[in-house]
């Protein structure tokens, strides 16, 4: 029987944990205790472990990240202390020692993320590091682009060996990932609300718009695809290139399977079109940008606002093929507007 | 109504149930325990303030109360701040979130409408930090408030703690959403702090003959 997938990125897919998942959590409870991440009890005992197992279950929302095709488990995203009443939760993302990549955990955090912005009315989710662990936030701009706030420094906060490390407390707002999110899921072809930017301002409460809890995925995709069907009869195709796929995003969350730079080159051909975006107007309306140079193992663009100082954007692919790195240079201005936008410019 | 015999804090098969960690004229600190369950089912739902101890969903039948309520107090150190002399309930310290191997937890401060008075919240926190500090491998210990409830402690006490946190928009209360603060001891700072309040609290030598040691009554 196939897996049902929550979430299938690039690097990853977000699976429902199952009971029979014990076993994993054995194995990496004892790196949990090390890095604080463990929410339960704990039993050396395998009767104890089971009993402990079934209440941490319950008490949590937990999926398990694998790699595809293979389905190896990489580690796990986690919802806990849920105070649904106040709208909120605590998340944490674990891969396991052999697995971890910055990469692979802002991608498998971005589609929990997103879920649990989607399937729960959550107006923050709450996520503590420790600063010895902090780097993999800077792997993408999210402090840059204000994703997160820092609500809580709490100096010596875990004792280990005689070191001392703080711990950082983040909030993540429902606004912003809602304002935001498209940058960022599109970095690995990920998505979960789909919608037209009016539609995705109706489903965040702060908008100011009156609205309900929004209406859970299934339907808004069948919705989306009859919206996409329509389009098509009538000849109208707004779309948009997602950089990593080889498949144009149709204003629904659509993942690309072939990445890199058949994906770029793809991409190249169509560049007229990247200007558009589904809602039908230029990303970066005050920034000029040139045509990308693909060249070994990165891509650039460059642009400029009325003949200033240009701001360079480079993506480097590694030797499968994925992206590495994204890198941006120029006047700090420039930058900042970039990272202001809720879409990468291609 | 409070329990003040020694009959009293007997349980049927004999046991002592009430444990007093600290006395003064004023106050006495005791556990709390599951025969206290209508008085912190009320006090749970006072709606005059925000406030953030046993954390349970707002609505639930007494029995699902009482069966949540052991599992909180088994976790915890939940105590009630009690009249030394009369026969009044003041309020509640909660210490939950035990670290003991990174040497922390956190503490919960609950004052009875009727009885909101700083001194009462300092001298009571007076004596459960001496009584924590005292039993248990702490280095640090937090103090979660909400913005409207830090008047309970007084800005002498305010004064000598850290403010490492404010969760924004934290817990929905009437008509609007309200900070948390998060204020942080360390265990090398609570002499100083702990001479100063008590000095203006006029309360040192009691304290100072009671200390940490707390005892079974």
């Amino acid at each position: 029987m196939q897996e049902p997938y929550i979430q299938v990125g690039l690097r990853m897919a977000l699976r429902p944990v199952r009971k029979s998942d014990a076993v994993l959590f054995r194995e990496w409870q004892a790196d949990l205790m090390c890095l604080d991440l463990l929410q339960m009890e704990t039993s050396r005992e395998t009767e104890g472990f089971a009993t402990i197992w079934d209440s941490y279950l319950q008490r949590t929302l937990t999926m398990v990240i694998v790699r595809l095709p293979e389905e190896r488990a990489l580690g796990f995203a986690q919802g806990y202390n849920f105070d649904l009443s106040n709208s909120w939760c605590f998340a944490l993302t674990y891969l396991s020692e052999s697995n971890r990549s910055h990469q692979i955990g802002l991608e498998a955090s971005a589609a929990f993320w997103d879920y649990l912005f989607a399937h729960l009315n959550l107006r923050k989710v709450y996520f503590a590091v420790s600063d010895r662990n902090s780097a993999w936030l800077d792997a993408v701009p999210l402090r840059e682009i204000g994703l997160f706030i820092e609500e809580g420094r709490y100096e010596r906060h875990f004792c280990r060996e005689g070191q001392c490390w703080n711990e950082l407390q983040y909030a993540l707002y429902r606004n912003r990932w809602i304002e935001r999110r498209r940058y960022l899921l599109s970095l690995f072809g990920l998505g979960t609300f789909g919608g037209t930017e009016e539609e995705r301002s109706v489903e965040s409460p702060v908008a100011g718009v009156a609205t309900g809890r929004p209406a859970s995925a299934a339907s808004r995709l069948r919705h989306l695809g009859k919206q996409y069907l329509s389009r098509r009869k009538q000849g109208q195709f707004p779309q948009l290139m997602n950089m990593l796929s080889h498949e144009v995003v149709y204003d629904s969350p659509i993942t690309g399977v072939v990445v890199g730079k058949q994906a770029v080159e793809e991409l190249l051909r169509f560049r007229h079109r990247l200007l558009l975006r589904a809602a039908g107007r230029p990303l970066m309306p005050s920034i000029v940008w040139g045509a990308p140079q693909l060249r070994d193992s990165a891509l650039t663009v460059a642009g400029s606002r009325d003949g200033s100082a240009p701001i360079t954007l480079t993506w480097e692919f590694d030797s499968d093929q994925r992206i590495s790195k994204i890198r941006s240079m120029g006047p700090p201005e420039l930058v900042a507007l970039y990272l202001a936008g809720d879409e990468p410019p291609l | 109504m409070r329990a003040s015999s020694e009959s009293q804090q007997q349980t049927e098969n004999g046991h002592t149930e009430w444990i007093e960690i600290y006395r003064s004229a004023r106050l006495i600190l005791r556990n709390a325990c599951l025969r206290d369950s209508s008085l912190l089912y009320r006090w749970q739902h006072d709606g005059s303030v925000p406030h953030a101890w046993l954390s349970t969903t707002p609505i639930s039948t007494f029995d699902q109360y009482e069966a949540n309520l052991a599992l909180v107090l088994r976790g915890s150190v939940t105590t009630i701040i009690a009249e030394a002399d009369g026969d009044s309930d003041l309020g509640l310290l909660q210490a939950h979130s035990i670290n003991p191997r990174d040497g922390w937890c956190s503490i919960c401060l609950y004052l009875d409408p009727l009885h909101r008075e700083w001194h009462i919240g300092a001298e009571a926190l007076i004596g459960f930090l001496d009584f924590l500090l005292g039993r248990l491998p702490l280095r640090k210990i937090y103090l979660d408030l909400f913005e409207p409830n830090l008047a309970w402690l007084g800005e002498l006490f305010l004064s000598g703690l850290a403010k490492e946190g404010r969760q924004r928009e934290h817990a929905w209360h009437k008509d609007r959403y309200w900070d948390l603060l998060r204020l942080a001891l360390f265990r090398e700072d609570w002499p100083d702090l702990r001479r100063k309040v008590a000095l203006n609290l006029d309360v040192g030598q009691i304290l100072a003959s009671s200390g940490s040691a707390g005892r079974a009554s």
